[in-house]
């Protein structure tokens, strides 16, 4: 019963990895797409679902691991890492912050250096990188190998290749986030400054609505522009806002009496691209490593192995190792090759001795059939 | 002689090959071990004639080439073909498991046997020239 339980939450779990990883590339279309905001709207709440399931899950694993003693094994040899990577992080910096942005309506305000607060923005948004790893575990659980040496051998090099390619990109992204490097996402954040700066110095440049809506249009990253309460320029209607921006989709800013709207999807946008990127890369990866080295590794390392353990453990097992011309000096084949050369014929032998005359080994039942053709 | 003919006239012969067994010292019970396995050209000889009496209705060409089937190739050189291919279709059926799953990495049955029979063929007397030949149809056909 216990154990029927326990599989029946693995199950839910694996569920759980795989609902989860078509919610963070579908959450990232969309964002590309550029869907409404009420649609984003429910993906941030299932993603913050997902993250709290898993770090719940993650601290009953650790909990029971602590329980048995095992806590590092959990951790080294189970992929605790993964768990605690895929889960703890993206709840704290990620899906957390994003909900309670939502559910209190705050944007990213205020006066202070705009670009600096983009680039944590953005830094924190590279976690949810973090989430792909969770495809480790999924594959971790996948049986699809024969040979459990093969299945353990293309599980490490996947989770080595993948974790590898995930960190890096994560570590390198929020580096790169977080410093100054001439580009279009730069460009647009330098845009974003220049506003605010070049109302500051000279702010009759959009007294009035027709100036305010020359000087608007001349900035693409501003979306309104108001005077205390008075709207002075607007990219789109309000509506338009309304059904297409959430919090974290714009920032806002004050300029003297002016408040500047300022877009940071283009922001989303590139995050998502790499993003996407990253877990479309990753899934090749481990496709074509399960495709392509795992039938490799069971053809010249397992198989010959296996064909050589039952010809030592089967009297009448006598099959040859198969030696592929490409790999003949290969360790394993160098040993087929003295298996097929030594081993085998001396067997026979010694079957044929135990056997008893060899030649005259023939009952009247063998042959019953032989003279019908 | 057509293909058929051949095939009737091994078969034929690996029928009789059994029969040195009948004229051995304490017959059919006489144990196991190698001394079995190959027999004298004086001791064939007369089993032949025996045999020969006995099946008097089959050519005695065909009974001598079965008790023959038993001598060894390095000795006697000049046997029957019939003779060399009997005794080795002999030992290859002792080994032959109808329907035999031939697991990945491992080559097929038939070649892998006439391979080690190779390395063998002192031991059993077989013709080598014989089994390289069975070795290269049966790598050409995948048996």
């Amino acid at each position: 019963m216990k154990k029927r339980f326990i599989s029946f939450l693995e199950t839910v779990v694996t569920l759980a990895i795989v609902l989860v990883l078509l919610q963070t590339m579908t959450e990232d279309i969309l964002v590309l797409s550029g869907a409404s905001w009420t649609i984003r709207r429910v993906f941030l709440f299932t993603g913050f679902g997902f993250d709290l399931f898993f770090t719940m899950e993650f601290l009953i694993r650790s909990w029971n691991a602590l329980y048995r003693r095992s806590f590092r094994q959990y951790i080294t040899r189970e992929n605790g890492w993964v768990d605690f990577a895929a889960s703890i992080p993206l709840l704290i910096f990620t899906s957390g912050p994003a909900l309670f942005s939502l559910l209190s309506g705050a944007v990213f305000a205020g006066s202070g250096a705009l670009i600096g607060l983009l680039k944590v923005v953005k830094a924190v948004r590279m976690a949810r990188v973090l989430r792909l790893l969770r495809l480790l575990k999924i594959f971790k659980r996948i049986r699809f190998a024969d040979s459990v040496m093969v299945q353990r051998h293309t599980v490490r090099i996947v989770t080595t290749a993948a974790s590898t390619l995930i960190f890096s990109v994560t570590i390198i992204g929020t580096v790169f986030a977080l410093t100054d490097y001439p580009g279009t996402e730069n460009a647009w954040m330098i845009d974003q400054s220049a506003s605010i700066a070049s109302l500051q110095e000279r702010p009759d440049w959009a007294a009035g609505p027709d100036n305010a809506e020359v000087w608007g249009k001349s900035r693409p990253s501003v979306m309104m522009l108001k005077d205390n309460d008075w709207t002075l320029y607007a990219r789109n209607t309000d509506n338009y806002f309304a059904e297409y921006f959430g919090p974290g989709d714009y920032a806002v800013r004050q300029a003297g009496s002016y408040t500047l709207w300022f877009d940071l999807k283009p922001s989303l946008v590139s995050q998502s691209k790499l993003n996407l990127t990253v877990f479309l890369s990753t899934m090749a990866v481990v496709l074509l490593i399960m495709v392509t080295y795992s039938p490799h590794f069971a053809i010249t390392v397992s198989d010959p192995v296996n064909v050589m353990i039952r010809g030592l453990k089967e009297k009448s097992y006598n099959l040859e190792v198969s030696i592929p011309i490409e790999y003949p000096d290969d360790d394993i084949f160098r040993l087929g090759a003295a298996y097929n050369d030594e081993y085998l014929p001396l067997k026979e032998r010694n079957n044929s001795e135990d056997a008893g005359g060899g030649a005259l080994d023939i009952s009247l039942d063998d042959i019953s059939d032989l003279l019908e053709t | 002689m057509s293909p058929n003919e051949v095939t009737d006239l091994v078969k034929a012969t690996l029928l009789i090959r059994p029969s040195v067994q009948f004229f051995a010292p304490g017959g059919q019970n006489s144990g196991g071990g190698r001394n079995l396995l190959l027999i004298s050209p004086t001791f064939a000889g007369k089993v032949a004639s025996e045999a020969g009496k006995t099946l008097s209705f089959m050519p005695y060409a065909v009974v001598k080439a079965g008790v023959n089937s038993a001598l060894s190739f390095q000795d006697n050189p000049y046997m029957e073909s019939t003779a060399r291919l009997a005794a080795v279709f002999s030992h290859r059926c002792r080994n032959m498991k109808p329907g035999m799953k031939v697991d990945r990495g491992a080559e097929s049955s038939d070649k892998s046997w006439f391979n080690v029979a190779r390395k063998n063929y002192k031991f059993y007397g077989f013709d080598l020239d014989m089994l390289i030949e069975l070795h290269g149809i049966a790598a050409e056909n995948g048996w």
